[in-house]
């Protein structure tokens, strides 16, 4: 149903194709036992022509063919050199004579079918002639149903694939290309006539796909062309009614994509196709020949060269005799043609026996014999003219798929039996596995550069396949109760380098792989996914209190952690604290101990402490004792750090100190001087248009001590001049200050003017209608015009006045001389598809 | 119904058969109407060009084009159809023009100052599509030693003559 929907499709979206289009084609006549008889071709334009030149040289005109080839009968050996002369060419009368006495049973004539010999027809047909199982598709023109050569062997099912009729009444060929294809494949070879075709027995599925030839139109011969649906349909047809091989002697430059679909799906049922590569001696593509699952078929003349006609590139796969070959015409009659469509039924012909032979092979071994039996030409292997080489019957029968061994390496991975397997063929194989390793394919070097893949690439020769394997990477956690470590990943077998982790008052003792710390992890190659667990043991520190050079106490305290010590008594005097040194130089004070420590404990000695203090009023600046009445040596005066707005100068200290009888604090008084000048404003933009965002950027103020008030009276909706005051404050008292003054002035309105889409660019005569532009505000008016019947620039301008303010804008129209020769047929389209010489 | 479906199939074969006269008039090609004049530094948006033969809508490509939106001048872009044996060209010319005014805009500054205190003209910040050189001037003058309001003029003038202005207040006070 979905096949028949395309087809729908196809039929009003119809492409004219052309055949490849035999060519020569020269009719000849039976004749017997007069000595001297020859006959010549002319290539006429008209019968006046035909039946002119008879009477000019009175030679017997026998045949003027739809074609326009005029053939005479000449009966003087001089006659016949005069007209050679003159450009008559020689129509091999001479080979029919031969023909119709030697051809009988299997002998073939060597002069007439030399394609048999160049392939090795003979030597084939001793394997087999050709099996009745096997069915060869040709979708062509048709076939002449009642040709003698083609008695038992056409298919009832064959069809007309354009008007979808089956059976043979609607296969009638009346163009002749298919019947000349399809002798070359199959003529009857034991019938004592006409010519042998390559394969015998089997069953010739005749695919029309031509276009009916149209009497209307004597001058064109519509049978030449076929349109590509009714090829699509032929390819579909053809793979679902059992065809083995299908043969297609035409093609076009289009790489039409429901053909490739057709081709891929006759693939897939295991059918063998086969085209023609075109004639057009380039190297353009052709289809359905280009196509990668089709055999793409070039042609060599009986010298083995490639004839000129054939086409050539890198989608040559094979080459067969093409030129001057031998074959069926309808009407029942022969003659010889030449083309890439009579090289590709060679090669179907060839398939068709291997097919018949090697019944049980799959398509890729059936294919790889017709590749590995081609005989070499041209540059050496594989070349853009020949393919792979002629074709050569022989050869492929006798392609011997031997075994050839396939070892496995495996590098210790699950052992893999070498195994045997037929040359040129894929191999498939359990993926080893490894310990530890991910498995990534084969290789078919130790290097892993070349990649083999199973079950695709083939196999040729004795060889040994390399496993790559992928080691798979583990994750390692580190658990810990000190600093974090991240986890890593390491590939199995490999060792890596432990972390460091440590813990505030613990010592650490080491990474183990359990949580109750018993087994140390021994750094041995990683295996699998691990925890480690760091072990820690508690860090403690020595503390020795002496009290008069006695051993007071004794305590051990934990790394990081602080210690309290009872003060000491002795009768009479005052404990004053603890000391680092026996002299009594630096106070102990508690902190986290790190590290083992000696301390002093020291006693009042009766003398007064007197504390001077530093400018911030907080820190201790000197420690002094003294004895009652004594005087202390005060420091030199600390420095009071200015702010951004005040200096200090220090005036002395709060209290008196020369004559100490109690304890004292004493702290130092300074004067604060103001510096104006480090408050200015910042830079701003203080003069606005109406209504614009004033921003404030204030004054250089920066100093904790003062504090700023801003005055404003601006009003940005009215014109005017503003003052902003900014009042510095030092606690509740104004000491200074500033003024900026903002202008809000008039603002002009932003008029704007936009282009509308327009087409300005037109030729001499043309209509142009303005399309004109829009604005913002305000309304426009255009000035210019443009003289659509003369060739020049012109200026549109539009205008807008609004609020005192003229604004415009251009717009440019070119009107160009219009270009009457503005048709440029290209070539290209211009050439006829597919025909040839 | 499928000999239906294949009778009306053959009318419409022999129906688009009699269509099938090849012209290059039925080849047709127009622009898309666009703006085709634009600013120097603004983008040039292609509208480009339609064709179409008979019923089948087909895709121009570009010939060629020279569209530059950052030079003044007058661009040429060339779209071409080509389909079955015909191919036709049609031209869109672009012109680049320059009609837009610099931009000014004042640069922050200390414009309030005190009788004899330095004032420092802090400029104008001047952004123009042409990329070309933009030439100021700048009109009045303050006097700091006279307390008063001085308007100073600032005018640009790019290369084709499109100017623009901006005023800028300067105060002088008298006292602190």
């Amino acid at each position: 149903m979905k096949i028949r929907k395309i087809k729908y499709i196809l039929i009003v979206f119809i492409l004219l194709l052309g055949f490849f289009f035999v060519n020569q084609i020269q009719p000849y006549a039976e004749t017997e036992s007069n000595p001297f008889y020859a006959e010549l071709l002319y290539q006429v334009t008209d019968d006046t022509e035909a039946y002119r030149l008879a009477s000019e040289y009175q030679v017997d005109l026998i045949d003027l063919s739809s074609y326009g080839i005029a053939t005479y009968g000449i009966s003087e050996s001089s006659k016949y050199i005069e007209m050679e002369t003159d450009g008559f060419v020689p129509n091999s009368s001479y080979e029919v004579s031969d023909l119709s006495v030697t051809l009988g049973g299997h002998t073939p004539s060597p002069i007439y079918q030399y394609a048999l010999d160049m392939m090795h027809i003979q030597e084939a047909w001793l394997f087999t002639e050709g099996s009745p199982d096997v069915t060869i598709a040709i979708i062509d023109s048709g076939i002449d149903i009642s040709h003698e050569e083609f008695i038992g062997r056409l298919s009832n099912i064959s069809y007309n694939s354009r008007t979808e009729q089956v059976g043979l009444s609607y296969v009638i060929d009346t163009n002749g290309h298919g019947t000349s294809v399809a002798g070359v494949i199959g003529a009857l070879s034991d019938n004592s006539k006409g010519i042998m075709g390559i394969v015998q027995n089997s069953e010739l599925l005749i695919i029309k796909a031509n276009n009916e030839d149209d009497p209307a139109t004597l001058e064109e011969d519509e049978s030449k062309s076929f349109s590509e649906s009714a090829i699509i349909e032929g390819i579909y047809y053809a793979a679902d009614h059992g065809a083995d091989v299908i043969n297609m002697s035409l093609g076009g430059t289009y790489a039409n994509p429901l053909t490739r679909n057709a081709v891929e799906y006759a693939r897939d049922l295991g059918v063998i196709l086969v085209a023609a590569a075109g004639n057009d001696g380039t190297d353009e593509l052709i289809y359905p020949a280009s196509f990668d699952d089709v055999i793409s078929v070039s042609a060599v003349d009986e010298d083995t060269l490639i004839a000129s006609y054939s086409n050539y590139g890198t989608e040559i796969d094979i080459a067969a005799p093409g030129t001057a070959i031998a074959t069926s015409l309808i009407n029942n009659t022969y003659g010889y043609a030449s083309g890439t469509s009579l090289a590709a039924p060679q090669v179907t012909g060839i398939v068709a026996l291997l097919i018949s032979q090697f019944p049980n092979e799959s398509r890729t071994q059936l294919m790889e014999r017709i590749l590995l039996g081609a005989v070499d030409y041209g540059v050496l292997g594989r070349d853009d003219y020949y393919g792979i080489g002629i074709i050569n019957a022989e050869n492929s029968m006798n392609v011997v798929q031997y075994l050839v061994s396939v070892q496995f390496e495996t590098f210790g991975g699950t052992l893999i039996d070498s195994i045997e397997v037929y040359s040129g063929h894929t191999i498939d194989v359990i993926a080893p596995t490894k310990i530890g390793h991910t498995f990534s394919g084969w290789y078919r070097d130790a290097l892993f550069q070349t990649p083999f893949v199973m079950g695709v690439d083939l196999v040729t020769t004795n060889s040994t396949l390399y496993a790559k394997f992928v080691p798979i990477s583990y994750t390692i956690t580190f658990i810990t109760e000190g600093s974090p470590c991240d986890s890593i990943e390491v590939d199995y077998g490999q060792t890596f380098t432990l972390p460091d982790t440590t813990l505030l008052g613990y010592t650490f003792n080491g990474w183990f792989t359990d949580s109750a710390y018993t087994t140390p992890y021994s750094g041995s190659p990683v295996t699998g996914n691990m925890m480690l667990y760091a072990s820690f043991s508690i860090l403690l520190h020595q503390v020795i209190a002496y009290v008069n050079g006695e051993e007071y106490a004794s305590i051990q305290v934990q790394d990081g952690n602080i210690f309290s010590l009872d003060d000491p008594h002795i009768e009479n005097q005052r404990f004053l604290g603890w000391y680092i040194d026996a002299e009594f130089l630096t106070p102990y004070v508690f902190r986290i101990v790190q590290s083992d420590l000696n301390l002093y404990a020291k006693f009042d000695d009766q003398q007064i402490l007197v504390l001077f203090y530093d400018s911030d009023l907080i820190t201790i600046y000197q420690e002094s004792y003294v004895f009652t009445g004594e005087g202390v040596i005060a420091p030199d005066a600390p420095i009071k750090p200015s702010t951004p707005s005040f200096d200090f100068i220090f005036t002395g200290w709060s209290e008196s100190y020369d004559s100490v009888t109690y304890e004292l604090d004493i702290y130092p008084i300074y004067e604060k001087i103001y510096k104006p000048e480090s408050i200015v404003l910042l830079p701003g933009v203080d003069t606005i248009s109406i209504g614009e965002l004033w921003i404030d950027q204030e004054t250089s103020l920066n100093d904790d001590l003062l504090d700023l008030e801003i005055r404003s009276e601006l009003d940005v909706e009215t014109v005017g001049a503003y003052f902003i005051y900014y009042d510095i404050y030092d606690q509740d008292t104004l000491i200074d200050t500033r003024i900026r003054v903002v202008h809000v002035i008039a603002s002009q309105v932003h008029i704007e003017i936009t282009l509308n889409p327009d087409i300005t660019t037109i030729e001499v005569g043309d209509t142009y209608i303005d399309q004109g532009a829009s604005t913002n505000l305000g309304e426009i008016e255009t000035t210019g015009t443009v003289d659509t019947q003369n060739p020049g620039t012109y200026l549109i301008t539009y205008r807008v006045t609004f609020e005192n303010q003229i604004v415009t804008k251009n717009k440019y129209v070119y009107v160009l001389l219009a270009i009457e020769d503005n048709i440029i047929v290209d070539t290209y389209y211009m050439k006829e598809e597919g025909v040839n010489i | 119904m499928k000999k239906i479906a294949f009778l009306l199939m053959m009318i419409l074969i022999l129906t688009l058969t009699a269509c099938i006269e090849q012209s290059a008039d039925k080849l047709i090609i127009g622009l898309n109407p666009g703006i085709d004049t634009i600013e120097i530094g603004d983008e040039f948006i292609d509208a480009g060009a339609h064709a179409n033969y008979v019923y089948r809508t087909l895709e121009p490509i570009i010939l060629s084009s020279d569209v530059n939106p950052n030079e003044i001048g007058v661009y040429t872009i060339v779209y071409q159809i080509s389909y079955l044996d015909y191919t036709k060209t049609i031209t869109r010319i672009v012109t680049v023009v320059d009609e837009t005014p610099p931009i000014l805009a004042l640069n922050p500054g200390v414009d309030t100052i005190i009788k004899g205190q330095e004032w420092v003209d802090s400029g104008v910040d001047v952004q123009d599509n042409s990329n070309q050189n933009v030439s100021i001037e700048v009109l009045g003058e303050v006097n700091i030693n006279t307390p008063g309001e001085y308007m100073m003029t600032y005018v640009a003038t790019d290369e084709n003559g499109n100017t623009s202005s901006v005023i800028r207040y300067v105060t002088v006070l008298e006292v602190d």
